[in-house]
Formats: structure tokens, C-alpha cells, sequence
């Protein structure tokens, strides 16, 4: 860890525009993870998270100042940011039907429990991408990226109620998803 | 974190453990950092450019500023007429006429003319006092009141009026004065 890792946000932003190379690349480096994840699980690639995320970076880059830290911290503007650009992805992805090369073959096990790790990824994954948006978004940040009710609520912008009610309400599609899956396979 | 979350984010974890191993996996973060690098300082040269730009624009419209200041301050308040030329003559000249230090001519005729369209000071209680800047109004003048005032006059156009320029100084009073030449069409 070097000196850059222990400053704050801000300081690490008024460095970047002073033009610190370093101060960029540990931004970078602390906040990269979590919005790769999010980006990860809201597209369901990696190339696609990827993208979203140097898109992010480089609005941050084109408007430092658009961050006020008196209104959120960093990484709550950031993911706002990302949300936005995983919304273009999904209506840029949407005019594009797959083939029959891209679907994937269902998994042949019978249960979820006696499935590897890998397949059990694969359904999950699955799962959650067909899911609707707004509650894939809730799913995401409440039970992968493991955020607080209230966390979750002040990312999307929406009050605790409803980011329970969509989390509940896509527990169960992905529940239905399941075992229709798992139904189907077996 | 009730008992249905802990049991989802538990079904959940190996999707999580899938997303987060094609994280480390990926190379790209090196990439979009070098990519993201090169933005910045391309953002950063566009900056300076802008910068150098702005600057020597707003040095521009400074000199122009200065430049129309000047010219509108060395303008005249009124347009002269036509007839009048401004100059400055050096203090004090007794005889403009035969000044040592007159450019020489290279033809005999032009210098002939020189001569004759030289300025001859007056005579009057004003003749010595030094003038920075005076001016030239041409008159018509009986010839002999310019003959009078020390400009040589033919006496053939002693009795006739005839045209000169006369040299004005700041205070108002004639200074100079030289008699103009018939045209030739008058002379013949």
C-alpha cells in the first residue's frame, strides 16, 4: 500500500486534476472491483463490464468536478454512472437477437445442490439476467454485493420499501427461474 | 440481515465467487488503466492547448485594443481640409530658405523648384519664439503684403493678388509663408 491508498477520495480527485498520475491509478485500483462486479452481474459479461467500467472512469475523468462530496461519497456517483451505462448496454444488447451458436446448452445435472460450481454459476447467472432491471438491480446490490437496505436504497435513488419489495420480488422470479430450469433439466 | 437474506446471499455465492474470479482473470484492468491514462493525458494536452490558445487570443485583442487606442488618439478631432498640410518645423529657423542641412536634388530643375517653393519666415514680434506644431492654410494675399512680410515677390505681382501658403503656429500668429506658382497655362 502505498501513500496514495490512504487518502481520501477527494484529496485523491483535486491530485488527479493537478494532474498526479498515481493519485488516478490508486482511484482506479480502490474503486474498479465493485463496479466491475456490478457491471459484471447486471450484463452478464465481462467484456461488457469491462466497457462500463472505463466509460465510468473516463466521465470522471471529462467532469471531475460533477462529483459534489457534500451530496454522496465517490463510489455512490460512480455506481449512478455505471447504472447509466449499463442501461445503454441492455438497450444497445436489445437490438441484437442470439443465434443459436451463442445459447447455451442447458446443464444435464438434476438438482441444483449436485451440480459443480461452475454450472450453479451458470444457472445463477442465467437467472438473474432474466430478470427485469429494476429488480435485478436490487438483487445485485442487495444479495451479491451485500449492501444494506438503506445503501442499496440511496444508490438507486429510491426509498428502503421499494428496494425491499423488488429484492422480494426477485427472489422469487429467480426461485421460479430455478426450478423451472432444473425442472426442465431433469 | 434477516434469515432469508443470509440464505440468498449463501445460494448466491457461487455466482458472486464466478464474477469476481473473471475479475482477476481478466487482464483488462491494466489495459482500461493504460487506456485510461492515455485519455487523461490527451485530456490534459487539450487543456494546456486551450490555455495557450485563450492567452494569445487575449493577447491579440489586447495589442488590437492598444493599437486602435493609439491610432484613435493621434487622429484629429476634425478632418482637415483638403488644402492644409500638417507638419512640424524645427524652432526658431531664421531662413528656411537657405538651410544647410536641405536634402540635396539630384536635377537641377527639381532643386530650382525646391527653391522656389520654400517657406521664408516672417517678420513680426512673434518671428523668434520656438513652435512645436503649425499648420498650412492656403490663402490668397495681395502680393505686395506678402513682399512686405519678407517672402520674395516678384514686383510684376506686387499689384495682384496671389496664392501662398502661410504657416500658422498653435498660438494663431503667421509664421512662414511662400508664395505659390502661377500654373504654366497662367504663365504663358
Amino acid at each position: 500500500m502505498n501513500s496514495h491508498d490512504r487518502l481520501a477520495d477527494a484529496e485523491l480527485l483535486g491530485r488527479i486534476q493537478a494532474g498526479c498520475e498515481a493519485s488516478f491509478t490508486a482511484l482506479y485500483r480502490r474503486h474498479r472491483p465493485a463496479l466491475f462486479r456490478f457491471a459484471c452481474a447486471m450484463t452478464g459479461g465481462a467484456a461488457s463490464a469491462d466497457e462500463i467500467v472505463q466509460e465510468v472512469f473516463l466521465s470522471l475523468l471529462r467532469q471531475p468536478s460533477a462529483w459534489k462530496p457534500d451530496r454522496g461519497p465517490l463510489d455512490a456517483f460512480l455506481h449512478g454512472i455505471a447504472r447509466n451505462w449499463v442501461r445503454r448496454a441492455a438497450e444497445r444488447e436489445s437490438r441484437y437477437v442470439p443465434t443459436l451458436d451463442q445459447e447455451e446448452v442447458e446443464p444435464a445435472a438434476g438438482a441444483l445442490d449436485g451440480l459443480v460450481s461452475g454450472e450453479r454459476a451458470g444457472l445463477l447467472r442465467k437467472a438473474v439476467l432474466s430478470l427485469p432491471e429494476l429488480y435485478r438491480e436490487a438483487l445485485v446490490l442487495c444479495d451479491l454485493e451485500e449492501l444494506s437496505y438503506e445503501e442499496a436504497a440511496r444508490r438507486i435513488g429510491c426509498p428502503v420499501g421499494t428496494v425491499r419489495s423488488r429484492l422480494s420480488r426477485a427472489r422469487a422470479l429467480v426461485a421460479s427461474k430455478l426450478k423451472s430450469q432444473i425442472g426442465c433439466a431433469s | 440481515m434477516n434469515e432469508q437474506d443470509k440464505y440468498w446471499r449463501a445460494l448466491l455465492l457461487p455466482l458472486r465467487d464466478d464474477i469476481a474470479r473473471s475479475a482477476e482473470a481478466s487482464d483488462s484492468p491494466a489495459r482500461i488503466l493504460d487506456t485510461l491514462q492515455r485519455a487523461r493525458a490527451s485530456q490534459q494536452r487539450r487543456t494546456k492547448v486551450r490555455i495557450l490558445f485563450s492567452a494569445t487570443g487575449a493577447a491579440a485583442a489586447a495589442l488590437a485594443a492598444c493599437l486602435a487606442l493609439y491610432v484613435a488618439a493621434r487622429r484629429p478631432l476634425s478632418p482637415p481640409a483638403p488644402s492644409l498640410t500638417r507638419f512640424a518645423i524645427p524652432p526658431a529657423a531664421p531662413a528656411l530658405a537657405s538651410s544647410p542641412t536641405a536634402p540635396r536634388t539630384r536635377r537641377p530643375a527639381r532643386a530650382a523648384r525646391a527653391s522656389r517653393l520654400t517657406f521664408y519666415a516672417l517678420r513680426g514680434p512673434a518671428a523668434a519664439a520656438p513652435i512645436e506644431h503649425g499648420q498650412v492654410f492656403r490663402l490668397v494675399v495681395p502680393g505686395l503684403s506678402l513682399a512686405e512680410a519678407g517672402v520674395p515677390v516678384s514686383p510684376d505681382r506686387w499689384f495682384e493678388n496671389v496664392q501662398a501658403d502661410v504657416l500658422f503656429a498653435e498660438d494663431g500668429s503667421a509664421r512662414a509663408a511662400r508664395l505659390v506658382p502661377r500654373p504654366r497655362a497662367w504663365s504663358k
